[in-house]
C-alpha cells in the first residue's frame, strides 16, 4: 500500500425513486434507482468543504484509497487523500459510478424491476444523457444533506458533468475544476464512438444487447467487439509521441518479421491486453449508452451561444488542458473560457506540457497537484 | 520600494470597482494590490506555467497564454482598463498592440523604462555604445528590448495616432519623486494612462 493513501475504504449504496420514478431528459422514467458511491475525509460542521469528483467513460466510484485487502488503489489516488491535491484532512471527498455505468449504479446490467422475470435491462434501458447522470449526483447531494458544492472536479466525461452542474445547478456549486473537458464533442470523437459501438453491435455474441444470462461462464456477450472498442478508444487517449516513445516500431519477438498475421508489434500486444483486460470489468451495454450520452451532450443546448450559456452560471472555474491531448485538444479548453470571461465569470486556463495524450489527466501528478491546491488555495482563503 | 510606487501610480489612475485586464501579469501582485486598493475585478494573463499556479494561489483569474491570445478574444471594450507594464519594448509589433488594448477596454495603462534619461544619452555619446547599466543590464544581443522607446517617442506615438493621454507620471531616478522639469531628460520610468 502507497504512503498517504486511505485505507479500508467502502462503498455505499443509495436506493432512490423507490415511489416517485427517476424522470429522464427524454422523458421516460427508471424506478428503483441505485447509485453506488464512496467519501473519503469529513464533512465540516458548515457543512461548506464537500468537493464531488465525476469520473470518466470507463471509471467508476473507487476513486481512492483501498479496499481491504485490495492491491491497487482508486483511480485517481495520486489526487486524493491526506496531504494530496483533494487533500481529506481539509475536504469531505464525494464520488459517485455515473447513472448508466456498470460499477453498481443501476445501468444496463441491472436488474429491470419492471420485468415479470427478474432479467437485467439490456437494450430496454432508457437512454440517457449527461444531463441525466448528473440529476442523479443531485439527488445524492441532497440524500447527503450537502447543500452545495466547494468544488466539482472532473476529467473527460468528469469535466463535462462538472460543467453541466455549473450551468443548469449554478446554486449548488462555487467551484469548478474541469480537466481535459469540451463543452461538445467534435466530429471525429463522435466517428470514434461510432466505430466503437459498431465493433459491438456487430459482434455475433451481442444478441441485442441479451447476453447475460448465458454470460455467466464468462465466455459469452460480445466481448470481442467490446475488446476492439478499447484499443480504437485507447489509441485516441495516447499520443503520437508517447506511442513512439514507449513502443517505436519494435517488433517483439527476436526484433526480426516473422512474415505472419499475429501480434507481432509491440504495439499490437499492448492493445490486445488493453482491450482483453477492459472486457473484464467492463459491460458492453454500459459502454454503447454512455458514449452516446456524451455524443449528445452539448453545453450550449437551450442557449444562443457559449457566452450566453456561461451567463447562467455563477461558479469559478479553473480549466486545464494538455498540449499532447488530440482527443479534446487545447483549443476546446481555451473556447470554454473564453466564453467564461466574456460572460463576465471568473475563470483560468492553464495547459499541462505532457507527452501522455488525453490521458495525461491520470498522470501528471506534479502539474495537477500544483494547479489544483493553488486553485483550492486561491478560492478558499480570504484574499482581501 | 519602487515596485510599491509604481503599484499606487497605477492604482491612482484606477476607479474603484473597475474592471482589468493586466497583460503578462507575472505572479500577479499588480492584481492583487489593485484588488485590496481599488475592489477592481482582476484578469490576468500569463505566459509561465509556474507564474500561473502562483495567481491562482491568490485567487486570481488567469489565463496561460501569449499577450495576443487575450486580446484576441475579448469583446470589444469589454474592460475599464487593460494594463501593460514594462513589457511594450519587448513586443514585436507594438503598435498592433496597443490598438488592440484600447479595442477591449476604454482605456490603457502602459509605463516603459525610458530611454531618453540623460545618463543613457551621455553613456552613448561618450562612449559611442548601447547604454548598459543597473536599468539596462544586458548586451545588445542579449537584451529581450527590441523597440526602445524614449518619452518623447511615445508621446509623438500618441498624438501620430490621435490617443489621448489622460495622466502621465515620469518618476526621477529615486523611483519615488515626480520628474516635472523635463521628464524625458531627467525621468527614468513613465506610466501613461490613455485613451481613443
Amino acid at each position: 500500500m502507497k504512503k498517504n493513501s486511505l485505507s479500508n475504504v467502502k462503498y455505499h449504496d443509495f436506493v432512490f425513486a423507490q415511489k416517485e420514478p427517476f424522470l429522464l431528459e427524454n422523458q421516460e422514467t427508471l424506478s428503483k434507482v441505485n447509485i453506488r458511491y464512496e467519501c473519503y475525509g469529513k464533512l465540516n460542521a458548515e457543512k461548506s468543504n464537500a468537493i464531488l469528483i465525476i469520473h470518466a467513460l470507463t471509471g467508476n466510484h473507487h476513486a481512492a484509497g483501498y479496499y481491504k485487502d485490495e492491491k491497487v488503489p482508486g483511480w485517481w489516488d495520486n489526487f486524493i487523500g491526506p496531504g494530496k491535491a483533494l487533500d481529506t484532512n481539509k475536504f469531505f471527498v464525494l464520488s459517485s459510478n455515473n447513472l448508466g455505468g456498470c460499477s453498481g449504479s443501476t445501468g444496463p446490467n441491472s436488474i429491470n424491476p419492471l420485468d415479470k422475470n427478474g432479467e437485467p435491462y439490456g437494450l430496454n434501458f432508457p437512454s440517457i444523457t449527461l444531463g441525466d447522470m448528473v440529476k442523479m449526483q443531485f439527488v445524492l447531494m441532497q440524500h447527503l444533506s450537502i447543500p452545495c458544492f466547494h468544488t466539482i472536479i472532473g476529467s473527460s466525461m468528469g469535466g463535462m458533468m462538472a460543467l453541466h452542474w455549473s450551468v443548469h445547478y449554478a446554486k449548488y456549486v462555487k467551484n469548478v475544476i474541469a480537466i481535459a473537458a469540451t463543452d461538445a464533442q467534435n466530429s471525429q470523437s463522435i466517428a470514434f464512438s461510432e466505430v466503437a459501438r459498431q465493433a459491438i453491435t456487430r459482434d455475433p455474441h451481442f444478441k441485442e444487447g441479451k447476453y447475460y444470462q448465458k454470460n455467466k461462464n464468462k465466455e459469452n456477450g460480445p466481448k470481442n467487439g467490446l475488446a476492439i472498442a478499447r484499443m480504437l478508444a485507447h489509441i485516441t487517449y495516447l499520443s503520437d509521441l508517447s506511442m513512439r516513445r514507449k513502443f517505436g516500431r519494435k517488433l517483439n519477438k527476436k526484433n526480426q518479421k516473422g512474415f505472419v498475421l499475429d501480434v507481432e508489434f509491440e504495439i499490437e500486444s499492448y492493445l490486445r491486453y488493453q482491450g482483453a483486460k477492459f472486457t473484464d470489468r467492463f459491460d458492453a451495454n454500459s459502454y454503447l449508452y454512455i458514449t452516446k450520452a456524451m455524443n449528445y451532450f452539448n453545453l450550449k443546448d437551450g442557449f444562443k451561444n457559449l457566452e450566453e450559456t456561461f451567463k447562467m452560471s455563477s461558479s469559478r472555474y479553473l480549466i486545464i488542458s494538455f498540449n499532447s491531448d488530440w482527443l479534446y485538444p487545447t483549443y476546446m479548453s481555451k473556447q470554454l473560457v473564453e466564453a467564461m470571461l466574456n460572460a463576465g465569470r471568473e475563470a483560468s486556463f492553464a495547459e499541462i506540457k505532457s507527452d501522455a495524450g488525453h490521458d495525461a489527466f491520470l498522470l501528471e501528478k506534479k502539474e495537477l497537484t500544483i494547479l489544483i491546491q493553488s486553485f483550492l488555495h486561491g478560492v478558499t482563503e480570504k484574499w482581501k | 520600494m519602487e515596485i510599491e510606487k509604481d503599484f499606487e501610480i497605477i492604482s491612482s489612475f484606477i476607479k474603484p470597482e473597475s474592471l482589468v485586464l493586466d497583460l503578462g501579469c507575472a505572479e500577479g501582485d499588480l492584481l492583487h494590490y489593485l484588488k485590496q486598493k481599488k475592489a477592481i475585478r482582476a484578469r490576468g494573463i500569463e505566459q509561465d506555467f509556474d507564474l500561473v499556479t502562483k495567481c491562482l494561489s491568490k485567487g486570481i483569474s488567469v489565463y496561460q497564454g501569449d499577450i495576443k491570445d487575450g486580446l484576441n478574444f475579448y469583446k470589444k471594450e469589454f474592460f475599464d482598463v487593460v494594463i501593460l507594464t514594462k513589457t511594450i519594448q519587448q513586443l514585436l509589433e507594438p503598435k498592433e498592440i496597443i490598438t488592440a488594448m484600447l479595442s477591449i477596454a476604454k482605456k490603457a495603462i502602459i509605463s516603459f523604462l525610458n530611454y531618453g534619461y540623460y545618463r543613457n544619452r551621455i553613456a552613448f555619446l561618450l562612449k559611442g555604445m548601447i547604454p548598459r547599466n543597473l536599468t539596462f543590464p544586458s548586451n545588445w544581443y542579449e537584451t529581450s528590448d527590441i523597440h526602445p522607446l524614449t518619452i518623447k517617442d511615445f508621446e509623438k506615438f500618441c498624438f501620430d495616432h490621435r490617443l489621448k493621454i489622460l495622466r502621465r507620471y515620469c518618476l526621477k531616478e529615486d523611483w519615488r519623486t515626480e520628474s516635472t522639469l523635463l521628464p524625458n531628460l531627467f525621468s527614468k520610468y513613465a506610466i501613461y494612462l490613455v485613451s481613443k
